[in-house]
Formats: C-alpha cells, sequence, structure tokens
C-alpha cells in the first residue's frame, strides 16, 4: 500500500515536474518573446523620452545659461517666477486660443469632409489624397507658401481684396497684432484638418451600416444618426484625434516661428517659443526648461483627462 | 572696377579702429568669410604656411553664419576649398548654418568637442556668455606667433576679462542704399540733414515710389535702424555712457531717435506697408527691382546689391538730426572662435592665418566678399566694384575724428536687451506702444543685465 501510493506519488510527482516543466519553458520562451519585441522600442523609448525628460525637469530646478560647467540649483524659483512672468501668461493666452480654434476648426472641417466622403461622394481616394497633401508638407515650407499668400507687398490675399473692391481689408496680416496669430492659426488648420479627414474616414469605414439603416427605419434624421450611431462609432478615433490636435496645440512652436517669429512684438508667441527665446535667445536655460516642463504636464494632464473620458463613456 | 589705394583703404581702416565697435546683429550671418588681410609677419604664401602644418592630416570643423546671398556661400566654400587644396594636411570642413541654429547647436557641439572653429558676435550676448563658460581658446599665443596686426580698438573688443579670445572680423557700417538713377531723375543729392532725408522721401512717396525698403519681420532690422539716430543724436560719447551705465536709455534723446524712425517715418508712410510683416529679403528685392528708392542696412550687403541690381547704386549714412553731427554706426562684424577643447587648436589657427593674409585678403575678402579688415592692409592692385569704392570712401569722408563713429547697438548689449529691442519696435511700429514705453523697457532690461553683470565695462 505504500508501495503504491510512493509509486504513484513518484509517477505525479514526475507528471507534475514535466508539467512544470513545460509551463516554465512556455513562460521563459514568452519573457524572451516581450523583451525581442518590446526590448528595442523600450530602450529607444527610454534613451529619448525619458532621459531627456528627467534631463528637462532637472534642469527646470536649477540656473542655467546653458554654457557654464556648473547648474546651481534653485528649486522651484522658476516655476515661482514664471507665475508673474507677463509674457509668459500672454503666450500661454495664445496657446489657449490656438487650443480652441485650431482644435475645433480642423476637427469640424475633417468630420464634416470625411462624413461626405464616406455617404458616398466620387473620387473618394482621389479627395483623400488632396486633402491629406498638407499634413505631408514640411511646416517650413507651409509657413513660406502661407507668408507669401498673406506679404503685404505682393500676396494673393491682398490682391485678390483690392481685384473685388475690398482694398480697406488689405493689410500685412502677419504684421498685425489684430491679425497675426488668426492668420497663422489658418495656415495651421489647412496643414491639419487633412489628418482629421483621413482618421475620421477610417472610423466611418468601420460602423456597421445596417445601424444606419435600423436608425433609419427608426425614423431617425440625419442629425440624429450622426449623433447616435455615427459619433459613437467613431468615439475612439475622434478622443484620438482631439487628443493629437490638442497636444499639439500646447506645444506649437514651427509654423510660429517661421511665419512670424511670436511678433508683431509678442502677438503670436506661443509658450515653445518663449521657452526656445528664453533658453537660446537669452540663455536662461533652466526657465525655459520650466516654461518645456509645464507645457509637458498641461498636455499630460490633456491627455489623461482625455483618455479618462472615453473609457468613462464606454463603461456607460 | 576702381582701383582700391592702399592709402585709402588704411585710412579707413586705421579711422574704424578708432570709432568704431559693432557690426550686425546675432541673426544675421556673422562671419561669411572671416577678416580680411594683414601685412605682418605671418607667412604670406599659403604654400609656405604649409610646410609648419601638424603632421598628419588633420580635419577642423568650421561653423560659421550661412550667407545671405547663396552665391557669395558658393563662393565662400570655393575659397576653403582652395585652402584645402593647398594643405594637404589640414583639411577644413566648413559647415554654414542659419545663425538661429547655429546659437541653438553650437553649445552641444562644442560640448562633443565636434567644432573646432566658430564664427559669431563679439559682444556680451555670444562671445562674453561663452567666455565667461570657459568654452574660447586664449588666442593671444596665436597672435603673437603669426603675428597678426588687428587693431588695438578690434582686439579690445574680442578680450573677456583679460584673454583674447578671437579674430575679429570685418568692419561695417550701417547706413542707406540709394538707387542713384532715381536720384539723378529729380536732382536729389544725398542728403545731409533729417530736413532733406525727408523731402526726398516725400517725393518718392508723391510719385508712389516706395521711399525706404525697411523690412522689419525678422526684427533684428529695427535694432540696426534705432543704432542710426540714436548714434547721430547722442555721438560715440553719448553711446559710451549708455552702454557703460553711465546714462539711462529712457531719456529724452533715446525717445527721440526710437519716435523719428518707428513712429513719425512710419506714419509719414516712408515704409513698405505693414513692414513688420516684411521680410528683409522682400524689402531688398523692393529696391533691387527699382520700386523702392532707398534701402537701410549695412556694408555687409554690397556684393549682393552688386550682384542684383542694373543701375548705380549709392550709399549714405543716416543725415544729421537737428544739427547733430553724423555718426554712422559702424563696428566688427563678428569674430572667429577657437573651442577651447579643440583637439586641433594649432591647425585652426593656421587657417586662421591663410585667412588674415594679404594673398587671401586680396583675392577674396576685398573683391569678392567686399568686407572690410580689421587691420592695415596693402591693397595695391586691388579692384573694387564702384559700390564698394563708395562705402570706403563714406568711412573716410566721415571718420575724421574718432567720435564720428557710432555703434551697432545691439552686438554691445546684452540679450535681454537686444530681445526687448526687437519685439519692442515692432510694437511701436504697430502703436502698441509708445516711444516712451519703449525707451522705459530697454533701460528696466539694461538694469536687469547689469545688476546680472551681463553689460559691457569700461576698459
Amino acid at each position: 500500500m505504500t508501495g503504491s501510493v510512493a509509486s504513484v506519488s513518484a509517477g505525479a510527482f514526475e507528471r507534475i515536474t514535466r508539467r512544470r516543466g513545460r509551463v516554465r519553458g512556455r513562460r521563459q520562451t514568452s519573457w524572451a518573446l516581450v523583451a525581442l519585441f518590446v526590448g528595442p522600442s523600450l530602450a529607444l523609448y527610454v534613451l529619448f523620452m525619458i532621459v531627456p525628460f528627467i534631463g528637462t525637469l532637472q534642469l527646470s530646478l536649477s540656473a542655467w545659461d546653458g554654457f557654464a560647467p556648473e547648474k546651481t540649483p534653485v528649486g522651484l524659483a522658476n516655476y515661482q517666477a514664471l507665475l508673474g512672468d507677463e509674457d509668459f501668461w500672454r503666450a500661454l493666452s495664445n496657446n489657449v486660443v490656438w487650443a480652441v480654434i485650431g482644435t475645433a476648426a480642423p476637427i469640424a472641417i475633417g468630420l464634416a469632409l470625411a462624413i461626405v466622403l464616406w455617404s458616398g461622394a466620387g473620387f473618394r481616394t482621389g479627395f483623400r489624397a488632396i486633402y491629406f497633401l498638407p499634413v505631408i508638407l514640411p511646416v517650413v515650407v507651409i509657413g513660406l507658401v502661407w507668408g507669401w499668400i498673406y506679404n503685404p507687398l505682393f500676396g494673393v490675399l491682398n490682391t485678390a481684396l483690392e481685384a473685388v473692391g475690398l482694398d480697406d481689408w488689405s493689410r500685412g496680416w502677419l504684421g498685425d497684432p489684430d491679425t497675426a496669430l488668426v492668420a497663422v492659426l489658418i495656415a495651421a488648420i489647412w496643414s491639419t484638418f487633412g489628418f482629421c479627414v483621413v482618421m475620421f474616414l477610417a472610423g466611418l469605414q468601420g460602423i456597421d451600416l445596417n445601424l444606419v439603416d435600423a436608425a433609419k427605419v427608426d425614423g431617425a434624421n440625419a442629425w440624429q444618426r450622426f449623433r447616435h450611431v455615427l459619433l459613437p462609432g467613431i468615439a475612439p478615433v475622434f478622443t484620438f484625434v482631439l487628443t493629437i490636435t490638442l497636444v499639439g496645440a500646447f506645444s506649437v512652436f514651427d509654423i510660429v516661428y517661421v511665419m512670424t517669429r511670436g511678433g508683431p512684438g509678442t502677438a503670436t508667441e506661443t509658450m515653445a517659443g518663449y521657452a526656445y527665446k528664453m533658453a537660446f535667445n537669452r540663455n536662461f536655460a533652466g526657465y525655459g526648461s520650466a516654461i518645456s516642463m509645464v507645457i509637458a504636464i498641461i498636455s499630460l494632464v490633456l491627455a489623461v483627462a482625455l483618455l479618462r473620458f472615453r473609457e468613462r463613456g464606454r463603461t456607460r | 572696377m576702381k582701383r582700391l589705394s592702399a592709402l585709402s583703404i588704411t585710412a579707413v581702416l586705421a579711422i574704424a579702429a578708432c570709432g568704431g565697435g559693432s557690426g550686425p546683429p546675432t541673426q544675421r550671418p556673422a562671419s561669411v568669410a572671416p577678416p580680411a588681410s594683414h601685412a605682418g609677419q605671418a607667412s604670406q604664401d599659403p604654400a609656405a604656411t604649409a610646410s609648419t602644418a601638424p603632421t598628419g592630416p588633420v580635419e577642423i570643423t568650421w561653423l560659421v553664419g550661412i550667407a545671405e546671398d547663396p552665391d557669395i556661400d558658393k563662393q565662400a566654400q570655393a575659397q576653403v576649398q582652395e585652402f584645402n587644396d593647398s594643405h594637404p594636411n589640414i583639411q577644413v570642413k566648413r559647415e554654414a548654418l542659419d545663425n538661429d541654429q547655429l546659437r541653438t547647436i553650437l553649445q552641444t557641439r562644442i560640448g562633443a568637442g565636434d567644432v573646432d572653429l566658430f564664427g559669431g558676435d563679439t559682444g556680451p550676448g555670444f562671445g562674453g556668455v561663452y567666455a565667461k563658460a570657459g568654452l574660447l581658446a586664449d588666442l593671444a599665443p596665436a597672435y603673437e606667433k603669426y603675428g597678426w596686426e588687428t587693431f588695438d580698438w578690434a582686439k579690445a573688443r574680442c578680450t573677456y576679462a583679460g584673454v583674447l579670445s578671437c579674430v575679429p572680423g570685418a568692419v561695417e557700417e550701417v547706413g542707406i542704399y540709394y538707387n542713384k538713377t532715381m536720384f539723378d531723375e529729380k536732382s536729389f543729392e544725398e542728403p545731409q540733414t533729417l530736413e532733406e532725408f525727408r523731402t526726398i522721401m516725400d517725393a518718392f512717396k508723391a510719385d508712389g515710389v516706395t521711399p525706404l525698403a525697411f523690412g522689419n519681420q525678422p526684427q533684428w532690422p529695427a535694432g540696426h535702424q534705432f543704432s542710426m539716430t540714436l548714434s547721430n543724436i547722442v555721438g560715440r560719447e553719448g553711446l559710451d555712457e549708455k552702454l557703460y551705465g553711465d546714462s539711462p536709455w529712457n531719456d529724452e534723446d533715446t525717445v527721440k531717435a526710437i519716435d523719428i524712425y518707428f513712429r513719425e517715418f512710419q506714419e509719414a508712410g516712408y515704409f513698405p506697408r505693414d513692414p513688420n510683416a516684411v521680410t528683409y529679403e522682400d524689402a531688398n528685392a523692393l529696391f533691387y527691382a527699382g520700386k523702392a528708392a532707398m534701402v537701410p542696412t549695412g556694408t555687409w550687403l554690397v556684393a549682393e546689391i552688386t550682384d542684383n541690381t542694373d543701375f548705380e547704386v549709392g550709399f549714405f549714412p543716416f543725415p544729421s538730426i537737428d544739427g547733430s553731427k553724423i555718426a554712422p554706426p559702424a563696428g566688427l562684424g563678428g569674430g572667429s572662435f577657437v573651442a577651447a577643447n579643440s583637439d586641433n587648436k594649432d591647425a585652426a589657427f593656421e587657417f586662421l592665418d591663410w585667412l588674415l593674409s594679404d594673398e587671401v585678403t586680396k583675392k577674396w575678402s576685398l573683391p569678392v566678399f567686399n568686407t572690410i579688415p580689421a587691420q592695415p592692409v596693402d591693397t595695391t592692385g586691388v579692384e573694387v566694384s564702384p559700390l564698394f569704392q563708395q562705402v570706403l570712401d563714406d568711412l573716410a569722408e566721415s571718420s575724421g575724428e574718432t567720435s564720428d563713429f557710432g555703434y551697432n547697438i545691439d552686438v554691445l548689449t546684452p540679450a535681454g536687451f537686444n530681445e526687448q529691442m526687437f519685439t519692442g519696435f515692432q510694437e511701436v511700429l504697430n502703436g502698441t506702444i509708445t516711444p516712451q514705453e519703449q525707451a522705459d523697457a530697454l533701460q528696466e532690461e539694461y538694469q536687469k543685465a547689469k545688476a546680472a553683470g551681463e553689460t559691457l565695462e569700461r576698459p
């Protein structure tokens, strides 16, 4: 009895050991696969995102001119200084304007055009390519082209206005503090809406047409079908596009720099442009880093808030 | 082409030596081709200098601001190639970048030991900062070894905390180029007073021609215009007092200098419409196309103007304001620095010596780049364009005394002050702020910089 028990136990142990060995082997294999697939991208992410982020954070807590070998720790002094810096608040307010108009406009235009294309408009592929073209153009090119359009000496906008008798409306669009920010924003919207079109169109193509037909049968009008069928259907894409454009609005730099350098005066200065000027033109690298951290924090908060908003919508 | 007399250029340079002290702003290419000639003890023959080259091939990296005119930049590259061909042991790799880009990457590149030689402004906002950080090599031994005869005033601009740290670039002046054909058609002479200047501009405006092609979209050109009016009103001594902190930047004279150019001229319609939206290049193009009678800028543009115009061009300094002396802003157009951590300092010094040689000056600096050296030079036999000759003559005529030169302010003032100049003058042009408010803001920035030890100290 004892012997049989012992032999059964030994057999069971052997089977268990073999099974555990296979499980361990599978686990080892899966960890190796994880390391193989995730490792390189993780390493790159750490190297080019996390390390610079930590470096910027450290810099933001120091006084450094960008040249001296030593950096003087100053705690939160740079952040405290930001609170009383009128130029920073002006730049932030420009970013807020940018976030509102620069997010709403391309999304609205992009969504409308995507729906038109999705509804069966002809030459869908051609239009999609045309709309997407500005997205692949370098920002410098976009800035230069729109700069020519707005040029007070030979720009087509003023020429067109004068041709139709609206001489009083013609002006140096980028040199007038009342119009410069909007003028740059229009160029930015032009460069962004194509991205929204393509993303929304991709989202719309994933919607089950039976749902739309069912809504029609139930008597839903166009707005109701959009509000209760299409919009929920593209909610993940919508949140993604909203997040990308909103975060981009708070870190915008290149197109402003190319078109106005933040001018006239500080009329189109944004936080990123102000950070650049502080860090590289005025040699306040620590202060510039603090501004960069503020941009990062705002972007992070917005991104997390939007994602949580989306998740909450899903659970409902 | 006129032949440039050795006497005239030596006189100009000697006078500039006494009076100068500035150059173009940081946003402008500062050193397409560094300094020009020297008549000292340095080796005159490029082949001879090769004999003193370090053993083994050495590559030195030279970072400079890119030239505004692509053709001139190509010529600068060809000049380097000539050095490389004649010096097989030293190969210079010239990297020409937009000046903003240069400022952004320079510190990182130097930190990585990737730069041996670089160009930039000699003022406290650039050279002074690099020197303070210990990033510049001491060039005194090279000056001694090669016998560079740089003017003392120019060397003073390259000296930080007693250490001679750069080789001065060209001498430059800010003034007004004009279309001689247009002037002749109206029988206008070069204006000597502000009233005459206004009369001329009013006449061109009445004809539908832009009187003064001033484009201020990049912001830095305003600093030059301010330098012209303020230099005339307060003279060199008055500017010295402001630069050294003995006199405020928000006094009556400064406000007047701002008011004349940025409010009165703007309201009178002397500029292209909305100058804040007009780029420097577009403003120059207006002049080249004959749509503007004059363009206010510096002598660094002589070569480009010569290349781009098919009419005769003249040059005059900003005229007298209410009986003031004419004190055109003039001085150094940047300098060349050797990185303290360079492993190839000797090779860099040798390259600088080659650039400073008489042969290179006669072949490249004067006739091709139209740059005026910051040291005595024998220019016998050098041919220059009529416009460049006039620039030299103008410098010579207007500089009988040391006090006859003003300063290009932004080269000598700290970064925060310059930033206020650039953004503030746009706002004055727009009418967003008054000249007095801009002057007050300049004074505030100057005080901040002085408290931080960033302003010039009296030698």
